[in-house]
């Protein structure tokens, strides 16, 4: 650890972990793990499961089993948009927005390019896309809609719910993509109509990198993209139906799945409203340092979510990136940050600095933050 | 004049270059570092051969400086270090021009080769 850095990137990876979530994933080494219909040793901790447990109740979520891991938020969307597409014979019209990552937008445009699908992208105003939006983008075609709950640049939450009400009512598919989202946000599934959750466990859910995954209502929609071994019924040479094995093969990621476990447990302890709740106040304080400066531009000076989006007016973002960097030793995030459309409907392209906290970043961290930035707009002028 | 910014005139060496950074289009940018920090003397030398911006009222001051086409790289007057980001489509040539500009300064460099060199990698002959 390198008591000098003053991290900002929480909205790609957070750090630092809280240490029970290290002390976890250490104690889990010391056994073999428990691997279900595999290999077991009495007295092992079923790790699956009890991650899968946590994140029901987090998720407020009535059936862990619907409940998948997988790499990250990417790989889910990647099994849920290409799984829909391989479960739907005829070409169909998907909804999605000009908001969203690339792990949405690549799948989509490949299987627009391949003549799967017809894809309609919302125009977001400030950030946000409408209920009225998306009902106008439907068409009697319009089978699936993959949206953001959050953005990852504006720090915008979307109204996840009102649109699964629209979508519901018409029929379509709603994966929603909870990246920025889970483990900041209250979110109860057994309330909000959307069909499939995806989640990434190394960002607000203090998870390791390469652990994550996605809760499914309907499985029956999506086709497994992969097949292999479950432990379940393995003389059959046809890959389970069951859930989870259904869109789980292969020995898992343990550790990363204690990690996700005992994240989910730190963020149930302390509250999801208190976490957001602790999380705007901080990015409330680097918001208002930096309100005011004729030289510093913020994209959005209303986040939802601990995203700060900013610009200086004469130094591009990358400068801005190197000079916290090596001056002040803060990590920020510079560039399009994988969500290249609305990059180019807010300046051309150009992208920005991103500062993203966690609840573990302190006020005085976001003083010294905001003390820097503005230093570095106001020497940046003759 | 403060003593950082008045530096030395010598020869740079890279003792050694590590990729930093893949950027979507390609880019890559290296972090490099030389044998003594970046001053004056060398800034006021690459000026020559393309757009060179130095913002004097940070301290450390940070410079950007760019050939078009080429390479651009930045860094604080006081490091050793330095980024430098490489085209693409011109990487071989944009780090070879890059090692033959500092491998020149200092020893009566030859800027009329360099120049040359430039104009090739721009032209997309070299």
């Amino acid at each position: 650890m390198n008591p000098g850095l003053t991290y900002c990137n929480n909205a790609a990876s957070t750090w630092p972990k809280p240490s029970e979530v290290l002390d976890a994933v250490q104690e889990s080494f010391q056994l073999p793990y428990f691997e279900a219909g595999r290999s077991t040793i009495e007295g092992l901790e079923d790790y699956p499961e009890l991650a899968r447990e946590a994140l029901a109740d987090l998720f407020h979520f009535d059936v862990p089993d619907h409940i998948v891991f997988t790499q990250n938020a990417t790989d889910s969307l990647n099994m849920l948009i290409h799984g829909f597409c391989a479960a739907t014979r005829d070409r169909f019209h998907v909804i999605t927005s000009d908001l969203e990552h690339n792990s949405v937008l690549r799948p989509l445009t490949l299987l627009a390019s391949e003549g799967k699908i017809t894809l309609s992208i919302i125009h977001s105003d400030k950030g946000y896309i409408t209920v009225k939006g998306v009902e106008d983008a439907l068409v009697p075609e319009t089978h699936l809609a993959v949206l953001s709950h959050g953005s990852n640049v504006l720090g915008t939450r979307q109204d996840i719910g009102g649109i699964g009400e629209v979508l519901y009512d018409h029929g379509v598919y709603f994966i929603a993509d909870g990246a920025q989202t889970a483990g900041l946000v209250p979110i109860d599934l057994n309330q909000t109509p959307v069909d499939a959750f995806v989640f990434t466990g190394h960002k607000y859910l203090f998870g390791l990198p390469g652990i994550g995954g996605f809760l499914i209502k309907d499985p029956s929609r999506i086709t497994p993209v992969r097949q292999g071994g479950t432990g379940v019924d393995s003389g059959n040479l046809a890959h389970p139906v069951d859930m989870p094995a259904k869109f789980e093969s292969g020995t898992h990621n343990y550790p990363g799945i204690v990690s996700l476990w005992a994240g989910s447990r730190y963020i149930s302890r302390q509250g999801v409203h208190n976490v957001l709740q602790k999380c705007q106040e901080l990015t409330s304080l680097i918001l208002h340092e930096c309100t005011g400066n004729d030289h510093i531009t913020l994209d959005n000076p209303e986040p939802d979510l601990p995203v700060i989006s900013l610009s200086l007016d004469s130094l591009d973002c990358e400068d801005v990136g190197y000079i916290l960097l090596k001056k002040y030793r803060i990590i920020v995030r510079t560039g399009l940050h994988c969500a290249p459309l609305i990059h180019q409907k807010m300046n051309g392209g150009e992208g920005t600095v991103r500062i993203s906290l966690s609840s573990i970043n302190t006020p005085e961290e976001c003083k010294y933050v905001s003390h820097a930035i503005r230093e570095v707009a106001d020497h940046a002028h003759p | 004049m403060s003593p950082m910014l008045s530096g030395r005139w010598q020869i740079m060496r890279i003792l050694k270059a590590t990729k930093f950074k893949q950027c979507r289009d390609g880019t890559v940018i290296n972090e490099i570092h030389l044998d003594d920090h970046v001053a004056l003397p060398l800034l006021n030398y690459l000026a020559d051969f393309g757009e060179l911006r130095i913002f004097e009222n940070m301290d450390p001051p940070f410079y950007s400086f760019t050939i078009p086409g080429c390479f651009t790289m930045k860094g604080m007057v006081t490091e050793k270090s330095i980024h430098v980001k490489f085209k693409k489509e011109v990487m071989k040539q944009g780090r070879e021009l890059f090692q033959v500009i500092l491998a020149q300064y200092g020893e009566g460099s030859d800027t009329r080769m360099i120049r040359a060199y430039i104009q090739q990698i721009q032209e997309g002959h070299p």
